[in-house]
């Protein structure tokens, strides 16, 4: 201690009072940092526990506030040109529900906007003089604040807010406390990005897990789709299959009836045939020969009589012609029912005989024949057929073509036998005949086609309005 | 002796030309046969002199009977009988060699009887049937 005089005047009694309130100051200040230290510490602690921001900047607010005997602490984010209070804690919160504070203008003169704007660690040391603070100094002085501190909060080294605290006395805060605050805000920076890297990768997580649970449902749906598709094609596939098997089923069937019609057209067509011949060789072998064994026995009877009675003569006489009109008659019918000359002489000699007769009885047709085949040449399940196509042809011809003139062929060559009837009539249109009905129908052609096809031959007609029908029969030939 | 020989499957038919024939050749000796086959035994054992032939036999035509005797047998006349008189007929017959046609029901007694004296006298025999020149 030391004592100073000055104009006689002692001095040293002030030096020694200034030392003890030197001492009593560095005691408060050891005091304050050892708050701040226990401070530090307990945040500390608190970020290693917490994971969540908004549990820990309220506890940074309230460990700080209540362990460092604030009466204010809060935390303020960046939202637009304002400050918004994000936590908070002590018993002056309520000045926060005054004041507005932004990052820069009037309302960012403070501390807060300041540190915010040029990311530093601002103090105020006195609301009742710092004329910086003018826009908060009534609401801060009436919630009894003096002085105050901003810390600047980083996000991966950006400012984005402030941790704002306010103590009762001016000057509260010295250069080792800030820097204690300044390594506060560090840590709980360090911490914000640790838990927004967290919550990032737990995203990434969440979001990989929900998209691979996506992928998979989307798998199993792409699956069960195509499960499904596969299913319906393959009972697509299976219907196709009965169906396919039903038309088959439907193609044999039909085949089959045809077959069988077939069969029963050519039985029925020969029966007829065997019928006919049957018939007209009973009417031949008894009713034709006993008539005229009948005819001959009266001419025998006449001559042996010589001038016997004349009426028992003249009587006998006029049975004769009678009997001959009846022999007549019966040939007639014989021959239209199947011309014994047929199985008599064959095809040859039988045709030449029906279009003799033919010509005859149609005096206006001529028929030119050419027949280049033998008779031996001629199977002779063929010779019945090539007369009925024949026939029926002629028939028409003579009915419907107004033709004068017929050319008719009959030839083989080493593969087919060929019958052609071709007139010179006035011909038809074939889809009118072919689309008649009943009786009109085809005018006989399905019964040719019939017959020629049945015997394994083809047939086939040409004709046009004005311009003759040329048919044509073809038989193969298996030598 | 002058032989003929009827081949024809109408028994009545057959019958009435055979009883005909007896009537106006008394001396001819006549056979009968009602097909074919029949016909073509009986040739051997009765070497006829004529045969009236049926064109429609059972089993064998006629005209293909005929062109069968007359190569064995050229000198046999043989005369077809047929129920038509149609020129399709009458060629058949003469391309099948046989040497006179007769339709059934358009022959006349008169007619029979005049061809079968005709074929006597060339053949030497007397109008009965019997031999003219007995050598």
């Amino acid at each position: 201690m030391t004592f100073t005089y000055k104009n006689g005047n002692p001095e040293g009694a002030v030096v020694v009072a200034h030392d003890i309130a030197e001492s009593k100051r560095a005691e408060q200040r050891i005091a304050r940092l050892t708050k701040l230290y226990v401070v530090l510490s307990r945040v500390n602690e608190m970020i290693v526990r917490t994971h969540d921001e908004e549990v820990l900047l309220r506890e940074v607010c309230r460990i700080v506030a209540e362990e460092g005997e604030f009466p204010l602490v809060w935390v303020g984010k960046v939202k637009g040109r304002q400050v918004k209070p994000a936590a908070s804690h002590g018993s002056a919160a309520d000045y926060l529900k005054e004041i507005k504070v932004e990052v820069d203008g009037d309302l960012g003169t403070g501390p807060t906007g300041t540190c915010i704007r040029e990311d530093r660690p601002v103090i105020n040391n006195d609301f009742d003089t710092n004329p910086s603070t003018a826009p908060w100094r009534e609401q801060a002085l009436r919630y009894g604040f003096r002085a105050s501190g901003a810390f600047p909060m980083h996000r991966q080294g950006r400012v984005v807010g402030a941790l704002t605290l306010y103590a009762p006395n001016p000057r509260a805060f010295d250069t080792e406390q800030v820097n204690l605050l300044e390594a506060l805000c560090a840590d709980i920076s360090y911490a914000l990005d640790a838990m927004q890297q967290e919550k990032l990768r737990t995203d990434a997580e969440n979001s990989l897990r929900q998209r691979t649970l996506e992928l998979q449902q989307l798998t199993e749906t792409l699956e069960m789709r195509v499960q499904e598709r596969t299913e319906e094609l393959a009972a697509i596939n299976e219907e196709l299959r009965a169906e396919n098997e039903e038309r088959l089923r439907v193609e044999i069937e039909l085949r089959e009836s045809e077959n069988h019609l077939r069969q029963l057209s050519t039985a029925l067509l020969s029966a007829q045939e065997r019928e006919r011949k049957l018939i007209a060789q009973e009417i031949h072998d008894s009713m034709g020969a006993s008539l005229a064994a009948t005819k001959f026995k009266v001419e025998a009877a006449l001559n042996d009589m010589g001038d016997g009675n004349p009426h028992t003569r003249a009587a006998l006489e006029s049975v004769i012609p009678i009997i001959q009109a009846t022999i007549e008659e019966a040939r007639r019918i014989q021959m239209s029912l199947r011309p014994s000359m047929l199985d008599d002489l064959g095809i040859l000699a039988t045709i030449n005989w029906f279009c003799r007769q033919y010509e005859s009885i149609y005096p206006s047709i001529r028929i030119k024949k050419e027949i280049d085949v033998q008779e031996h040449e001629v199977p002779n399940s063929l010779k019945i057929v090539i007369y009925r196509v024949l026939q029926e042809a002629l028939n028409n011809i003579a009915k419907h073509s107004r033709a004068s003139v017929v050319l008719l062929f009959l030839r083989k060559n080493s593969q087919t036998m060929e019958l052609i009837i071709r007139d010179s009539g006035q011909g038809f249109d074939l889809e009118e005949a072919f689309s008649r009905k009943g009786t009109a129908r085809g005018l006989g052609l399905d019964s040719m086609r019939e017959r020629a096809e049945l015997s394994g031959g083809s047939f086939s007609i040409e004709s046009r309005k004005g311009a003759g029908t040329v048919l044509r029969a073809t038989w193969p030939l298996n030598n | 002796m002058f032989r003929t020989m009827l081949v024809e499957d109408n028994t009545i038919f057959r019958e009435s030309l055979r009883d005909s024939l007896r009537l106006q050749f008394p001396a001819m000796e006549i056979a009968e046969a009602a097909n074919g086959p029949e016909a073509l035994e009986r040739i051997d054992s009765l070497s006829p002199n004529l045969i009236f032939m049926d064109i429609r036999l059972p089993g064998q035509n006629g005209l293909e009977l005929t062109e069968k005797i007359k190569k064995h047998y050229p000198e046999i006349i043989v005369i077809i009988l047929t129920n038509y008189d149609l020129p399709e007929y009458r060629e058949a017959a003469a391309r099948f060699k046989a040497d006179h046609f007769f339709s059934k029901d358009s022959m006349t007694h008169q007619e029979v009887s005049a061809l079968v004296e005709s074929i006597l006298s060339e053949k030497g025999f007397k109008r009965n049937g019997s031999k003219r020149n007995p050598s």
